[in-house]
């Protein structure tokens, strides 16, 4: 107990500045979302009429599922790979890890400005494509990056985040029981074996927690799907960056009402995630 | 006097109240002040404005401030943060190696704040004063603005004060209203400026094409050609996505080219004096040309009525580059020597050609520096746009990155004008007879909100509702 105080008081002077800093923001927003904007002429505290309006809108509605086209496959990607990265991974550190390691150290913004110079319709692999005589010229090359696809968002998310999951997966392999693997190895289990109910069951934490950072991540994201999208098709961050992005300041309620509404589903979808692996993963409801 | 002036809660009521004072006294010189458009508004009096930075611009107002003044508390002051749009690599290298240095010769830093769109700076502008922070206690001393940002600023009154005639290099603009000239420089999409805001830049809005992909002759002239072309090319144009200042402006002049036939009359009101019916019989031609062209947009689905997944670039960057790696034929810039700069630069192909197009609607318009009424910096806020608005800063500007000069040239000496004449970059493929044949004033303000909000509705989200509907829900969007 008191081991746990010191922690807290510890703690203290940053959470209250983070409580200060995002609380007076979150306070904020809520309030206009409610109809709060004194600033801007509106002042209708409390009404429930932007977040009808949010309901109401089949804009949102298209935004919605594209968000979840985006942000699900790019989840499960990035922890499939990062789960097969992380487990190849040398326990050592050497030169390999550390570059694996290298995408997280760069924020998202140069992830994009990395698909871009590569994938787009006059990138790097379209030229060589055309160097090496395997398309007719450059243009041939399929639109990847603003299709509707949205192959350039998945590519992006992909790249920061495998590494990412691969580092917990990594770390908490390595801090695991050698012996439980050992005594597979005496009794004969094969190779899929200690993978499936040794080493994987080891690791599920770190994949469940690289999960709901990810799939949190993905949902919410606005610069990656902004500065790839190209089309027509807007995720709901996006959606909601251009509603708040309108001239007119009283449309501001309506865009904060669609971020606390894109907020509330990302919250529940971590919960739900969180719910199904302490239900089927009960190596992760122990921690 | 001085502090009376602030202390009134809103223009209205210092109107009222210095009719009252006319009244009671009679003082014929102050009805004339109250009632001339051209009166400096005070500043908003509910904010917190630093008392010496107050005393400071109401001398300035009143035109009692030598300019030494001005440079003394411009050093005390030390510093100036810049905002303006950072989308251009060589505006930011000139800013850093051009600007910072010449204010640093006269004891003031330039912080330079790069913003990917004017409406982030007026953002900044916004919410510190909704926080209560007046004249010396914001963030924001200078920003590059135009349309509807300024006309936002304007309508908040959160705009410092006249200062553009007040600056030493106020000589080389027509700023007289009594002037037919001075117009573009007091009107800024039809919002008085009231001095508030200095030219900074002239906007010439022209398209380009890579001729090697498609030959001169082929260019389109107008928007019944681009059409036919993009019919028979599918996949080879598209256009920014609007709200984006680039793409809005291509939309605005496919409005004006393929309006009615009023020409660009309608479109110099307030689109709140119209009528819902009205907007939407104007602004119906344009938006019908934009959705039937989908299909043949980069992306699209190549067959009429197929539309398919159009690609609109996000940025003037995107859409050059577009046209860079060959994916499409024709984009745009504001900015009469784009072409040329970019060829020089490499960013273009040497095969690239400057068109006249829209023929009879090429935009033309200024866009300003101005201040915000809780400029923290006030002082070195005047000596950076005064210096920003000398003939030296423009002709450096144009020679070394082919921003054009917005100064008056008649205004100028004929050895500044051969300067300018031979700082020019070539307009690669135009004539200047051709841009002055061609061009047409910007819209009132009002409408460029407008057309975003449609566009985004009827275009991006293919509303199935009829398009009156669409503009009058865009026109009250509440």
């Amino acid at each position: 107990m008191s081991r746990r105080w010191r922690v807290a008081l510890g703690l203290a002077p940053a959470l209250a500045l983070l409580a200060t800093i995002f609380g007076a923001a979150l306070v904020a927003s809520l309030a206009q979302s409610l109809g709060h904007a004194p600033a801007y002429g509106v002042e209708a505290f409390p009404t429930l009429r932007y977040y009808r309006a949010v309901f109401a809108d089949p804009v949102v509605a298209a935004a919605a599922l594209h968000t979840l086209a985006t942000a699900l496959p790019a989840t499960a990607l990035a922890l499939l790979l990062g789960t097969a990265l992380g487990l190849a991974l040398p326990a050592r550190r050497d030169l390999g890890a550390s570059l694996v390691q290298l995408p997280l150290l760069v924020p998202y913004v140069v992830a994009v400005a990395l698909v871009t110079v590569w994938l787009a319709g006059g990138g790097v692999v379209a030229r060589a494509f055309a160097a090496f005589g395997l398309l007719d010229a450059p243009q041939a090359f399929p639109r990847l990056l603003d299709g509707p696809a949205g192959v350039g968002t998945l590519v992006a998310f992909v790249w920061k985040q495998a590494p990412f999951t691969a580092l917990l997966v990594a770390a908490v392999r390595s801090g695991a029981d050698p012996r439980l693997r050992e005594v597979a190895l005496v009794f004969g289990a094969s190779r899929w074996q200690r993978l499936r109910y040794v080493t994987l069951p080891q690791v599920m934490p770190a994949i469940t927690a690289a999960a709901v950072i990810i799939l949190a991540y993905n949902l919410g994201a606005l610069e990656v799907p902004l500065l790839l999208g190209g089309g027509t098709r807007d995720t709901l961050a996006v959606a909601a960056w251009r509603v708040y992005a309108d001239p007119d300041l009283t449309q501001r309620p309506q865009a904060l009402a669609l971020a606390w509404t894109l907020t509330a589903g990302v919250v529940a979808a971590v919960a739900a995630l969180l719910a199904a692996a302490r239900r089927w993963l009960p190596g992760v409801a122990e921690r | 006097m001085v502090n009376r002036r602030h202390d009134r809660p809103s223009r209205a009521f210092a109107l009222r109240s210095l009719a009252a004072l006319v009244l009671a006294v009679g003082a014929g010189a102050h009805a004339q002040d109250a009632l001339d458009p051209y009166a400096p508004p005070p500043l908003r009096a509910d904010l917190a404005h630093d008392a010496a930075a107050l005393a400071f611009r109401d001398a300035l107002v009143r035109g009692v401030l030598d300019w030494t003044v001005v440079s003394e508390r411009a050093r005390e002051e030390g510093v100036v943060r810049w905002y303006h749009w950072g989308g251009s690599e060589e505006l930011n290298t000139w800013v850093q190696s051009v600007v910072v240095p010449a204010l640093a010769a006269q004891g003031v830093r330039v912080e330079s704040v790069r913003v990917p769109a004017t409406r982030d700076a007026v953002d900044v502008v916004l919410a510190e004063a909704a926080a209560g922070r007046g004249l010396g206690r914001g963030s924001v001393d200078l920003i590059w603005i135009n349309g509807d940002n300024f006309r936002t600023l304007a309508q908040a009154e959160l705009l410092f004060g006249p200062f553009a005639d007040r600056v030493p290099n106020a000589e080389w603009f027509a700023l007289d209203p009594t002037d037919p000239a001075a117009a573009i420089n007091l009107f800024d999409l039809g919002t008085p400026t009231l001095l508030r805001s200095i030219p900074w830049f002239a906007g010439q809005y022209v398209c380009y094409v890579d001729t090697a992909r498609l030959p001169l002759e082929r260019a389109p002239r107008d928007h019944a050609e681009l059409a036919a072309l993009a019919r028979e090319r599918p996949g080879r144009f598209t256009y920014v996505r609007p709200p984006d200042y680039i793409g809005t402006a291509f939309v605005q002049q496919a409005v004006v080219a393929l309006a009615p036939s009023e020409g660009m009359h309608p479109f110099l009101n307030d689109v709140g004096d119209l009528g819902a019916g009205e907007v939407a019989r104007l602004l119906a031609p344009a938006f019908d040309y934009l959705r039937a062209l989908e299909p043949f947009l980069l992306g699209g689905g190549g067959v009429e009525g197929e539309r398919g997944s159009p690609v609109y670039p996000p940025s003037a960057a995107a859409w050059e580059r577009l046209v860079a790696t060959g994916e499409i034929d024709l984009a745009c810039e504001d900015n009469a020597f784009h072409a040329q700069s970019a060829v020089e630069r490499g960013r273009l192909p040497e095969s690239v050609r400057t068109i006249v197009f829209p023929a009879g609607a090429m935009r033309v318009n200024k866009s300003f520096l101005a201040i915000p009424a809780n400029a923290p910096n006030p002082a070195a806020a005047l000596l950076l746009a005064d210096h920003l608005s000398s003939f030296e800063s423009h002709l450096s500007k144009l020679d070394l990155i082919g921003y054009p000069v917005a100064l008056d040239l008649p205004r100028l000496s004929s050895e500044q004008r051969d300067a300018i004449l031979a700082a020019s970059p070539d307009l690669r493929g135009v004539t200047y007879d051709d841009l002055a044949r061609n061009a047409i004033p910007d819209m009132h303000a009002s409408w460029v909100p407008l057309i975003d909000r449609v566009w985004e509705r009827w275009i991006a989200a293919a509303s199935p509702r009829p398009f009156a509907e669409v503009v009058a829900s865009a026109l009250d969007p509440r």
